[in-house]
């Protein structure tokens, strides 16, 4: 079952997050929810994608 | 020196969640408008047109509103004078308010997957697991 591990740092408030079980166009629709909805991190960056 | 500042490094796309986070962390009382003018209480703060005001001593706010400027991009971006920063929920504003945004952020996109939530706190680290 794919999932999405969030993780929040209540000192900052920066949030990452890891996407696992999702194939690489799949990841990208998520991804782009995310972003749609203003998500605090620097995509390119720090997502790790794990097909 | 009392002044209003921006934060270029914080903005927040989603209207409907910042207003959610900000009633969160204790924003009672959150006008919003177009064109709001932020509040001058001392010289130095110079004049600042905003869409989402915090009235002063809200939230430990003393020397000034705490606003949001929408900005081209459509996100909204924090005002506040630059002696509040470290005033404004025990210099806590700006985290809190992120942490509590992000985890509307998440809720939003359980949402659209149709996924569940599962969410545990380890260490001052919020981890949320959405499974769909």
């Amino acid at each position: 079952m794919p999932e999405i591990n969030f993780t929040i740092d209540e000192q900052t408030g920066e949030m990452e997050m890891k996407v696992e079980g999702v194939q690489g166009p799949q990841c990208a629709d998520v991804a782009k929810i995310i972003t749609e909805l203003g998500l605090q991190i620097d995509l390119k960056r720090r997502i790790a994608l794990i097909s | 020196m009392s002044k209003y500042m921006t934060f270029p490094e914080v903005a927040f796309k989603d209207r409907e969640l910042l207003i959610a986070a900000l009633e969160e962390i204790g924003c009672v009382y959150i006008r919003q408008g177009a064109d709001l003018e932020m509040g001058r209480y001392h010289s130095e703060q110079l004049e600042q047109k905003v869409e989402i005001v915090i009235p002063r001593d809200a939230i430990g706010n003393s020397f000034g509103d705490i606003g949001f400027a929408r900005i081209e991009s459509g996100e909204y971006r924090p005002v506040m004078d630059e002696l509040d920063r470290s005033r404004a929920l025990n210099g806590r504003f700006i985290p809190k308010l992120r942490a509590a945004y992000n985890e509307r952020v998440v809720v939003k996109v359980a949402a659209r997957l149709r996924g569940t939530i599962h969410r545990v706190v380890e260490g001052g680290v919020v981890k949320i697991k959405v499974r769909y």
